[in-house]
């Protein structure tokens, strides 16, 4: 079909006339409305000039350092160091940020771990594991209040005088020597407290090193100076002679106070089995 | 991965056209080169002229470019443009923007890939390629006539 070519055409084929894919009768058809219309010219050459530098651009070739640089293999880290610029960074601005870098990761390692805590917070883990050890059947459990179970008769209290500004409980008589205690058919247990201002760490150790100094030796199942809520808790076996010396030592940590009560567990002769509980109590001071 | 010195300089002169920084050409150019390899090692059959006209078009999206009205008369001091008419003909193809017309004038004319090998890379007719071309150009002759005459 012939068509009439206008300029909207011509224009449309432009392209495909500079690039040389029209026939021969659509080339003639645009030629020879080129040369009748004046626009149509003028566009064509400015299509043309633009074309042509374009190419002329295009014949302009990289630096050839910059095609050796891109031609060999890069490591994805080199890559990644290319691609943030890290490299084109001054040397001083790179210093300055490593060390920031590591300044701080020390500084957050020291501050933010807590150091100090660590040594309490095992010891606390430790002594709350403990504190879920069951006693056997066979021990004889610590009554807390001596007032609740008072034997009969009037309880003995042994012990030094007390120090000046120290509040006795009872009647601070001291015997030389205990009662002989044990019988072939009937044994006895000593059931006491030893009440310090402030039960620490180091008060439990201490009193622990002066039962085991005079030959105390546990006489149950848990250890010396066992946690027993927030109390501190000694059964033990030691001989009889060296029960004086225990008490003059235990008086200089607080006041104490033991209970000879009997019980059917019969202890070997000159040895005696006794039961104390440490506990804080502020008035003592 | 086996590329001639030729295809190799085809990459780098499209990014040199479009971007300023030379850390950037640098940074676009290597991953270009990495998603030509790519695409080689899922269609080994491919032609390598498709794949790095693919790896083009898929930086193409991702690029910044930026118009060269703030910039001096030498875009890369290792280029400069002592032509005239060339180097203004360049800028105006960047304010053209960063349009499938830009695309297309720098496929064909800056790379020097012909109009099939660009219709089959980005899988659209060869006719749609030229609509382009011819858009592009009329475009920018008429920028380039603005600035010429005024």
């Amino acid at each position: 079909m012939d068509r009439e070519m206008t300029c909207f055409f011509c224009t449309e084929l432009a392209t495909l006339y500079l690039e040389g894919r029209l026939d021969k009768q659509r080339v003639t058809l645009v030629k020879a409305h080129i040369a009748d219309c004046k626009n149509c010219k003028e566009y064509f050459k400015n299509l043309q000039s633009a074309r042509n530098n374009l190419e002329l651009l295009s014949s302009l070739q990289p630096p050839q350092e910059v095609v050796k640089l891109v031609q060999t293999e890069r490591h994805p880290w080199q890559e990644l160091v290319t691609e943030y610029g890290w490299r084109s960074w001054p040397a001083t601005v790179r210093w300055a940020t490593e060390i920031s870098v590591f300044a701080l990761s020390v500084v957050f390692v020291l501050r933010i771990v807590p150091w100090s805590d660590l040594g309490e917070r095992v010891q606390k883990f430790r002594y709350n594991t403990a504190a879920h050890v069951t006693i056997p059947q066979n021990t004889e459990p610590f009554v807390a209040d001596p007032s609740e179970k008072e034997p009969e008769p009037k309880p003995e209290i042994f012990g030094p005088p007390l120090p000046a500004g120290w509040v006795a409980t009872s009647d601070a008589s001291v015997e030389a020597t205990p009662t002989p205690a044990v019988s072939q058919d009937k044994g006895y247990v000593w059931l006491g407290k030893l009440r310090v201002p402030r039960l620490t760490e180091d008060v439990a150790d201490r009193v622990t090193q002066m039962v085991e100094e005079q030959g105390g030796r546990k006489a149950g199942q848990v250890e010396l100076g066992w946690r027993k809520g927030s109390n501190r808790y000694y059964h033990f076996l030691m001989p009889e002679a060296n029960y004086q010396q225990l008490i003059i030592k235990l008086n200089k940590e607080g006041l104490v106070s033991l209970v000879k009560t009997s019980h059917p567990r019969v202890i070997k002769d000159g040895h005696m089995r006794i039961i104390m509980t440490v506990e804080q109590d502020e008035e003592i001071r | 991965m086996e590329l001639s010195e030729a295809q190799y300089k085809t990459v780098l002169r499209y990014f040199y056209f479009l971007l300023m920084d030379e850390s950037q050409v640098l940074s676009a150019t290597f991953k270009a080169l990495k998603q030509i390899s790519i695409l080689k090692r899922k269609n080994p059959e491919t032609d390598i002229s498709i794949a790095i006209i693919r790896a083009l078009h898929k930086s193409f999206k991702k690029l910044k470019i930026k118009s060269a009205q703030s910039r001096s008369a030498s875009p890369h001091r290792e280029w400069p443009f002592s032509d005239r008419s060339a180097l203004l003909n360049w800028k105006e193809l960047l304010k053209l923007g960063q349009t499938e017309y830009t695309e297309a004038l720098v496929l064909r004319y800056v790379t020097g890939f012909t109009p099939e090998e660009i219709a089959t890379a980005l899988d659209m007719p060869v006719g749609t390629v030229i609509f382009r071309l011819n858009k592009g150009l009329a475009i920018l002759a008429s920028l380039t006539a603005e600035q010429v005459h005024g």
